[in-house]
Protein backbone atom coordinates (compact mmCIF):
# COMPACT_ATOMS: atom_id res chain seq x y z
CA UNK A 1 0.00 0.00 0.00
CA UNK A 2 1.71 3.66 -0.38
CA UNK A 3 1.24 6.31 1.64
CA UNK A 4 2.17 9.81 0.53
CA UNK A 5 4.70 11.03 3.07
CA UNK A 6 2.47 12.71 5.63
CA UNK A 7 -0.29 9.91 6.14
CA UNK A 8 -2.59 12.00 8.32
CA UNK A 9 -4.27 13.08 5.20
CA UNK A 10 -5.57 10.51 3.55
CA UNK A 11 -8.07 11.88 0.88
CA UNK A 12 -6.75 13.22 -2.43
CA UNK A 13 -5.94 16.62 -3.20
CA UNK A 14 -4.80 18.40 -6.19
CA UNK A 15 -2.55 16.10 -8.60
CA UNK A 16 -0.83 13.16 -8.05
CA UNK A 17 2.19 11.73 -9.42
CA UNK A 18 3.00 8.31 -10.54
CA UNK A 19 5.93 6.45 -10.53
CA UNK A 20 6.62 3.14 -11.75
CA UNK A 21 9.57 2.09 -9.74
CA UNK A 22 11.44 -1.66 -9.07
CA UNK A 23 9.54 -1.95 -6.35
CA UNK A 24 6.09 -1.08 -7.63
CA UNK A 25 4.12 1.84 -8.58
CA UNK A 26 4.56 5.01 -6.50
CA UNK A 27 2.07 7.88 -6.00
CA UNK A 28 3.71 11.03 -5.06
CA UNK A 29 1.18 14.54 -4.35
CA UNK A 30 2.38 17.07 -6.25
CA UNK A 31 1.41 19.54 -3.03
CA UNK A 32 3.81 17.21 -0.88
CA UNK A 33 7.01 17.41 -3.50
CA UNK A 34 10.36 18.79 -1.16
CA UNK A 35 12.29 21.33 -3.14
CA UNK A 36 16.08 20.68 -2.95
CA UNK A 37 17.61 23.83 -4.46
CA UNK A 38 21.06 22.42 -4.03
CA UNK A 39 20.46 19.04 -4.65
CA UNK A 40 21.93 16.05 -3.04
CA UNK A 41 26.39 15.92 -3.34
CA UNK A 42 27.14 14.57 -6.58
CA UNK A 43 23.33 15.38 -7.79
CA UNK A 44 23.11 18.93 -7.94
CA UNK A 45 20.23 18.67 -10.57
CA UNK A 46 18.15 16.89 -8.43
CA UNK A 47 16.17 19.96 -7.18
CA UNK A 48 12.56 18.28 -6.61
CA UNK A 49 11.90 14.32 -4.66
CA UNK A 50 9.20 12.69 -3.51
CA UNK A 51 9.01 10.77 -0.18
CA UNK A 52 7.09 7.55 -0.05
CA UNK A 53 6.65 4.20 1.76
CA UNK A 54 8.00 1.39 0.12
CA UNK A 55 4.77 -0.09 -1.65
CA UNK A 56 4.81 -4.26 -0.86
CA UNK A 57 6.80 -4.08 1.73
CA UNK A 58 5.31 -3.60 4.83
CA UNK A 59 6.40 -2.53 8.40
CA UNK A 60 9.89 -1.10 7.57
CA UNK A 61 11.33 2.05 8.18
CA UNK A 62 12.88 2.33 4.87
CA UNK A 63 11.13 5.19 2.26
CA UNK A 64 12.00 5.93 -1.12
CA UNK A 65 13.28 9.54 -2.21
CA UNK A 66 12.49 10.05 -5.35
CA UNK A 67 13.80 12.39 -7.95
CA UNK A 68 11.02 13.77 -9.83
CA UNK A 69 13.00 15.85 -12.06
CA UNK A 70 15.21 13.65 -12.90
CA UNK A 71 13.24 10.29 -12.80
CA UNK A 72 15.95 7.72 -13.15
CA UNK A 73 17.21 9.05 -9.90
CA UNK A 74 16.36 7.95 -6.86
CA UNK A 75 17.40 6.82 -2.90
CA UNK A 76 16.54 4.66 -0.15
CA UNK A 77 16.34 6.31 2.77
CA UNK A 78 15.14 5.72 6.48
CA UNK A 79 14.98 8.00 9.70
CA UNK A 80 17.90 6.51 11.54
CA UNK A 81 16.56 6.68 15.09
CA UNK A 82 13.89 4.17 13.07
CA UNK A 83 16.97 1.73 12.39
CA UNK A 84 18.19 2.15 16.17
CA UNK A 85 20.73 4.70 15.03
CA UNK A 86 21.22 7.42 17.19
CA UNK A 87 22.95 11.12 16.04
CA UNK A 88 24.10 13.17 19.10
CA UNK A 89 22.33 15.65 20.09
CA UNK A 90 24.82 18.23 19.14
CA UNK A 91 25.23 16.99 16.07
CA UNK A 92 21.76 17.31 15.12
CA UNK A 93 21.34 20.81 16.24
CA UNK A 94 24.95 21.68 14.02
CA UNK A 95 22.76 19.70 11.17
CA UNK A 96 19.70 22.51 12.24
CA UNK A 97 21.85 25.20 12.43
CA UNK A 98 23.77 24.99 9.19
CA UNK A 99 20.39 24.34 7.15
CA UNK A 100 18.52 27.07 8.82
CA UNK A 101 15.60 24.49 9.25
CA UNK A 102 13.26 24.37 12.40
CA UNK A 103 13.55 22.06 14.75
CA UNK A 104 10.00 20.96 15.61
CA UNK A 105 9.35 20.26 11.96
CA UNK A 106 12.70 19.62 10.61
CA UNK A 107 13.18 14.94 9.61
CA UNK A 108 16.15 13.63 9.52
CA UNK A 109 17.25 11.07 6.82
CA UNK A 110 20.22 8.61 6.36
CA UNK A 111 20.72 7.70 2.55
CA UNK A 112 21.00 3.63 2.19
CA UNK A 113 23.11 2.05 -0.11
CA UNK A 114 22.43 -1.51 -1.22
CA UNK A 115 25.74 -3.59 -1.19
CA UNK A 116 25.95 -6.86 -3.00
CA UNK A 117 28.06 -9.66 -0.74
CA UNK A 118 27.53 -12.52 -2.84
CA UNK A 119 24.65 -14.49 -1.68
CA UNK A 120 22.93 -11.85 -0.55
CA UNK A 121 22.52 -7.76 0.47
CA UNK A 122 23.09 -5.55 2.97
CA UNK A 123 22.13 -2.35 3.59
CA UNK A 124 24.85 0.45 4.89
CA UNK A 125 23.85 4.10 5.85
CA UNK A 126 25.68 7.18 5.39
CA UNK A 127 25.44 8.78 8.99
CA UNK A 128 27.89 11.83 8.07
CA UNK A 129 25.69 13.17 5.87
CA UNK A 130 22.31 12.90 6.49
CA UNK A 131 19.43 14.46 4.41
CA UNK A 132 17.50 17.47 6.34
CA UNK A 133 13.62 17.72 5.11
CA UNK A 134 11.58 21.08 6.42
CA UNK A 135 8.37 19.33 6.90
CA UNK A 136 6.41 22.38 6.59
CA UNK A 137 8.35 24.32 4.44
CA UNK A 138 8.97 21.07 2.14
CA UNK A 139 12.56 21.86 1.69
CA UNK A 140 15.27 19.35 1.65
CA UNK A 141 19.46 19.39 1.81
CA UNK A 142 21.75 17.50 2.92
CA UNK A 143 24.44 18.77 5.51
CA UNK A 144 27.48 16.69 6.15
CA UNK A 145 28.50 16.49 10.06
CA UNK A 146 31.78 17.82 11.11
CA UNK A 147 31.64 15.18 13.83
CA UNK A 148 34.57 12.61 12.91
CA UNK A 149 33.29 9.34 14.24
CA UNK A 150 30.34 9.13 11.39
CA UNK A 151 30.71 6.40 8.99
CA UNK A 152 29.48 7.42 5.55
CA UNK A 153 28.90 3.12 5.46
CA UNK A 154 27.70 1.63 8.86
CA UNK A 155 26.70 -1.21 8.10
CA UNK A 156 22.98 -2.07 9.44
CA UNK B 1 41.89 25.61 -12.48
CA UNK B 2 43.32 28.82 -11.77
CA UNK B 3 46.61 28.86 -10.19
CA UNK B 4 48.09 31.48 -8.17
CA UNK B 5 51.02 31.64 -6.01
CA UNK B 6 51.31 32.92 -2.53
CA UNK B 7 53.91 33.23 0.27
CA UNK B 8 53.13 33.00 3.73
CA UNK B 9 51.12 36.06 4.71
CA UNK B 10 49.28 36.47 1.77
CA UNK B 11 46.00 36.12 0.47
CA UNK B 12 43.38 35.16 -1.78
CA UNK B 13 39.39 36.51 -1.93
CA UNK B 14 37.07 34.55 -3.79
CA UNK B 15 33.57 35.93 -4.81
CA UNK B 16 34.10 38.75 -3.06
CA UNK B 17 33.34 37.77 0.57
CA UNK B 18 35.39 34.52 0.69
CA UNK B 19 39.09 35.14 1.58
CA UNK B 20 41.69 32.24 1.93
CA UNK B 21 44.63 33.02 3.53
CA UNK B 22 47.78 31.30 3.64
CA UNK B 23 49.17 30.97 7.54
CA UNK B 24 52.19 28.87 7.09
CA UNK B 25 54.28 26.66 5.05
CA UNK B 26 56.02 23.76 6.69
CA UNK B 27 57.48 20.26 5.69
CA UNK B 28 55.36 20.41 2.59
CA UNK B 29 52.09 21.35 4.78
CA UNK B 30 50.18 24.36 4.10
CA UNK B 31 48.17 26.00 6.42
CA UNK B 32 45.29 27.64 5.08
CA UNK B 33 43.20 30.47 7.05
CA UNK B 34 39.64 30.70 5.79
CA UNK B 35 36.87 33.39 5.99
CA UNK B 36 33.62 33.06 4.63
CA UNK B 37 30.23 34.16 4.79
CA UNK B 38 27.41 31.62 7.48
CA UNK B 39 25.59 29.46 4.87
CA UNK B 40 28.86 28.80 2.90
CA UNK B 41 30.44 25.15 3.70
CA UNK B 42 34.24 24.40 3.31
CA UNK B 43 35.25 20.95 3.42
CA UNK B 44 38.42 18.88 2.90
CA UNK B 45 37.91 17.84 -0.67
CA UNK B 46 38.70 14.14 0.52
CA UNK B 47 35.59 13.86 2.18
CA UNK B 48 33.27 15.84 -0.16
CA UNK B 49 34.43 13.16 -2.92
CA UNK B 50 33.61 10.50 -0.51
CA UNK B 51 29.94 11.66 0.10
CA UNK B 52 29.36 12.15 -3.59
CA UNK B 53 30.75 8.71 -4.26
CA UNK B 54 28.55 7.52 -1.81
CA UNK B 55 25.85 9.03 -3.13
CA UNK B 56 25.92 7.73 -6.29
CA UNK B 57 26.61 4.09 -5.04
CA UNK B 58 23.32 4.63 -3.60
CA UNK B 59 21.49 5.45 -6.43
CA UNK B 60 23.35 3.23 -8.73
CA UNK B 61 22.29 0.48 -6.55
CA UNK B 62 18.56 1.39 -6.13
CA UNK B 63 17.80 0.16 -10.07
CA UNK B 64 19.38 -2.95 -8.80
CA UNK B 65 17.30 -4.11 -6.07
CA UNK B 66 13.53 -5.46 -6.16
CA UNK B 67 10.88 -5.91 -3.94
CA UNK B 68 12.04 -9.35 -3.24
CA UNK B 69 15.79 -7.91 -2.49
CA UNK B 70 14.57 -5.75 0.34
CA UNK B 71 12.03 -8.03 1.87
CA UNK B 72 15.00 -10.06 2.30
CA UNK B 73 17.00 -7.22 3.78
CA UNK B 74 14.53 -5.89 5.97
CA UNK B 75 13.93 -9.26 7.34
CA UNK B 76 17.42 -9.70 8.28
CA UNK B 77 17.80 -5.85 9.67
CA UNK B 78 14.29 -7.42 11.81
CA UNK B 79 16.51 -10.70 13.07
CA UNK B 80 19.53 -8.84 14.48
CA UNK B 81 19.88 -8.70 17.90
CA UNK B 82 19.75 -4.95 18.93
CA UNK B 83 23.76 -4.91 19.91
CA UNK B 84 24.21 -5.13 16.00
CA UNK B 85 22.95 -1.83 15.26
CA UNK B 86 24.78 0.27 17.79
CA UNK B 87 24.72 3.38 18.43
CA UNK B 88 26.44 5.67 15.31
CA UNK B 89 29.34 6.99 17.43
CA UNK B 90 30.49 3.50 18.16
CA UNK B 91 30.76 1.43 15.29
CA UNK B 92 31.10 -2.20 15.66
CA UNK B 93 30.56 -2.85 12.17
CA UNK B 94 33.09 -3.66 9.07
CA UNK B 95 32.96 -0.45 7.78
CA UNK B 96 35.98 1.72 8.32
CA UNK B 97 34.52 4.56 10.26
CA UNK B 98 36.88 6.66 8.60
CA UNK B 99 36.90 10.60 9.48
CA UNK B 100 37.55 13.24 7.10
CA UNK B 101 41.41 13.41 8.95
CA UNK B 102 42.40 10.06 7.62
CA UNK B 103 40.94 10.13 4.22
CA UNK B 104 42.19 7.22 2.08
CA UNK B 105 41.43 6.59 -1.08
CA UNK B 106 38.17 4.07 -0.79
CA UNK B 107 38.51 0.79 -1.03
CA UNK B 108 34.30 -0.88 -1.06
CA UNK B 109 34.46 -5.14 0.02
CA UNK B 110 31.65 -6.81 -1.69
CA UNK B 111 30.55 -3.99 -3.59
CA UNK B 112 28.09 -4.70 -6.34
CA UNK B 113 30.02 -3.58 -9.57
Amino acid sequence: MTEPMHSDVSHKEGAVRTFTTRFGEVELREDRLISFPQGLFGFRECTQFGLARLPNVDSTPLMLLQCTNQPGIAFLVADPSQLGLELEKSDIAEALEGTKMPEGDTQILTILTLYDQGDSYYLTANLKAPVLVDTHNLTGMQFILSNKTYSTQHKL
Amino acid sequence: MLLITRRTGEAIVINGDIEVKVLEVKGGRVKLGFEYPSGSTVFRQELFAKIQEENKAAAQAVPQASTDVLKNVVRNLHSKPHGNTAHAKAPTTATKGLGDESDQPHVQPGRNK
